[in-house]
């Protein structure tokens, strides 16, 4: 505990410089932006932007990106309420009470709400953060490449699991991220395999590009289809609560600071997940189920705090064991290793100011989306009125651009180009996109565990004589024996969607 | 000709990008086999892609008997209209143009081009050439000036 408070005062240090204050401001404008703008979200925002971080500090780069993340948590919510249209996925559930709110004129009360409570989320959760990464960290030092190995078969059985609707489209999704990561220098024994004889390929597909093109391409090509849609945003009016409202508000932001935390920490859960569990809970246990989906304020705090929250938790598997939870948390860990740091167990020995400082700034961050949310809610809505027709195009050259930095060579943007092709294909025949990023990132590591393991144990015999590696496959496999009986009993939600945050 | 587009309309999309995806995974599996797959120093670099790409057929055999016997669904289903399917190809054929145009004409021109043939669609002549270009100027002042990306620029600079 003492530790954790010394390491987050060490990282306030960091975070109040001015610089990287002026970072994160610009991290959580542009997440507010993406978060707005319907069918643009902080993966896809955080892809693009990961190539102009080249010449900051690791630091600044990773305050910056983080506040693309939870800035685009707030953002989604203005849409949602005003104008029935979520910015992002987590904020689809909003929509269902916060859209009432706004034909109530009670549209001021449904965001206040939302940002007091992203705002308590946000800071339970990276409260939670701060105590419980250390001696988690320390605790996956004891990892050998057997238990690593098995605990990314446990991952992937997770977002295999919970991502998506289908189980078997989830498992092509995984494979297709597999053979994706296959491409390149082995890094265990330095072979080129799958390059097709082109240089370009033999330090492997990036994964930046390979986002750019699966989320960002592949959305503005879905988009095109039809450019004629323009939304319209609604008025405010009333923002006060009803004394009645009051403490169901509060009780709802409570609730879902603890239930997004928590979610956060599952390998494969995105933060549509909590978010709808949320809903479901609050509405079970309210005096009045019957004003869910004719505005509820308590459909709107529980949810909106959830995903909020989970930012915080789904950081914590990234900063301890190097696993990305979600879409955008992958892109992150490229991000770290773009910069030379490597997520994982010794991130916080190694590095220590720039994890905690990057904690530290999610306390200002968090502050700053408030202080840009509660006042400012009725601008950020008049940004969601740009014109599908304005909007595609420009954020095509954006990601054309994006590509082209990564290395400066228009090899990259032809990559995006067949990823984005690839991702519009699979977007029509509904296979998830996120589980190819976050297994196109844990491939190599996967690799290398599990040939570590295999030499060290001369065979297989380490994934059933290790108590830790064992539970957690039988973990994985009842994860995947519970989704095929879920999916045969039609019980997966479609608000799972794709999984993207 | 109508017949064949019929054709294609009805046809199991599903069943198609299963074949399609069984083809790049038996690539993969043949292609594993010319990397070793035990060394003398434990296993090679063929011993994961090996596994990974059987893996994967077996899914994808799976994945193919379910899209024909239980989760069929057809081209005309998921397909946009005439209006939507020209600008999604509008957009893929005007960044293949912009890939090969860009060292020779610089970024500026190549991407008002771009965005232009995007634009000219939704609005008049006029404002279409305006906005390609005042968008395209302002990326590149942006990347080229603010984060020194070495776009690529013609003999006058941009």
């Amino acid at each position: 505990m003492a530790e954790s408070f010394m390491g987050l005062m060490s990282g306030f240090s960091v975070a109040i410089s001015p610089m990287n204050i002026l970072y994160c401001f610009i991290g959580c404008f542009v997440g507010m932006v993406v978060g707005v703008l319907p069918g643009i979200g902080p993966t896809e925002a955080t892809a693009l932007l990961i190539p102009l971080t080249y010449g900051m500090s690791p630091v600044s780069a990773i305050i910056m990106l983080a506040g693309i993340y939870y800035g685009g948590m707030y953002g989604g919510t203005i849409t949602s309420v005003l104008i029935n249209t979520p910015g992002e996925a987590a904020s689809v559930i909003t929509c269902l009470d916060g859209y009432p709110l706004a034909v109530q004129g009670r549209a001021g009360v449904a965001l206040k709400v939302a940002a007091v409570g992203s705002f308590v989320g946000g800071l339970i959760s990276t409260l939670g953060l701060a105590l419980i990464g250390p001696p988690l960290a320390e605790w996956a030092l004891k990892f050998g490449p057997t238990e690593m190995f098995a605990l990314l078969v446990f991952g992937m059985s997770m977002v295999i699991g919970l991502m998506g609707k289908s189980l078997i489209r989830g498992l092509i999704a995984v494979f297709i991220g597999l053979l994706f990561a296959l491409v390149g220098m082995d890094t265990v024994s330095g072979n080129i395999r799958f390059t097709l004889g082109i240089n370009q390929l033999v330090g492997g597909i990036d994964l930046v590009t390979l986002s750019m093109g699966l989320f960002g391409l592949s959305e503005i090509l879905v988009g095109m289809e039809n450019l004629k849609i323009h939304n319209k945003a609604g008025n405010m009016n009333s923002s006060k609560l009803y004394p009645e409202e009051k403490r169901p508000t509060i009780m709802s932001i409570i609730r879902g600071s603890f239930l997004g935390f928590f979610m956060g920490l599952i390998p494969g859960t995105s933060s549509a997940i909590p978010a709808m569990i949320s809903y479901s809970i609050e509405k079970r246990i309210s005096k009045h189920p019957e004003k869910f989906g004719h505005g509820a304020v308590e459909g709107v705090a529980g949810p909106e705090t959830a995903n909020n929250s989970y930012v915080g938790g789904a950081m914590i598997p990234l900063f301890t064991l190097g696993i990305p939870s979600s879409p955008t948390i992958a892109i992150l860990l490229g991000a770290f290793m773009m910069h030379g740091l490597t997520p994982g167990p010794t991130l916080f020995i190694n590095e220590p100011l720039v994890v905690w400082g990057t904690i530290a700034s999610m306390f200002i961050g968090n502050l700053i989306l408030l202080i840009m949310n509660v006042p400012m809610a009725s601008w950020w809505a008049k940004l969601a009125n740009v014109p599908n027709k304005l909007l595609y195009p420009v954020v095509l050259i954006i990601a054309i651009l994006g590509a082209y930095t990564v290395s400066n060579s228009m090899f990259d943007v032809i990559i995006m180009l067949i990823a984005g092709v690839i991702g519009y294909v699979l977007k029509k025949v509904d296979i998830p996109m996120a589980p190819i990023v976050l297994v196109f990132v844990l491939s190599e590591m996967m690799e290398r565990s599990i040939l570590q393991s295999i030499k060290i144990n001369k065979g297989l015999s380490g994934l059933y004589t290790s108590p830790i590696a064992m539970t957690l496959l039988i973990s994985a496999a009842f994860v995947l024996v519970y989704s095929l009986i879920s999916e045969l009993k039609n019980k997966k939600s479609a608000y799972l969607g794709d999984g993207s945050d | 000709m109508s017949k064949i587009i019929q054709l294609i309309k009805k046809m199991n999309v599903a069943a198609v990008f299963g074949v399609l995806y069984l083809v790049v995974a038996s690539w993969f599996l043949i292609e594993s086999f010319n990397y070793p797959y035990m060394t003398k120093f434990g296993v090679g670099s063929g011993f994961f892609p090996r596994w990974v790409s059987v893996f994967a057929i077996i899914v994808g055999i799976v994945y193919l008997l379910t899209a024909i016997f239980k989760d069929r669904f057809i081209f005309e289903d998921i397909m946009p209209d005439r209006q939507g399917l020209q600008n999604v190809l509008l957009v893929i054929m005007a960044i293949i143009v912009f890939i090969f145009l860009t060292d020779k004409t610089g970024f500026i021109i190549s991407a008002s081009l771009l965005l232009f043939t995007i634009f000219i669609r939704e609005y008049p002549w006029w404002k279409a050439i305006l906005l390609a270009i005042v968008v395209s100027t302002i990326c590149f002042l942006i990347f080229r000036k603010g984060f020194s990306v070495p776009l690529p620029v013609n003999r006058w600079g941009f």
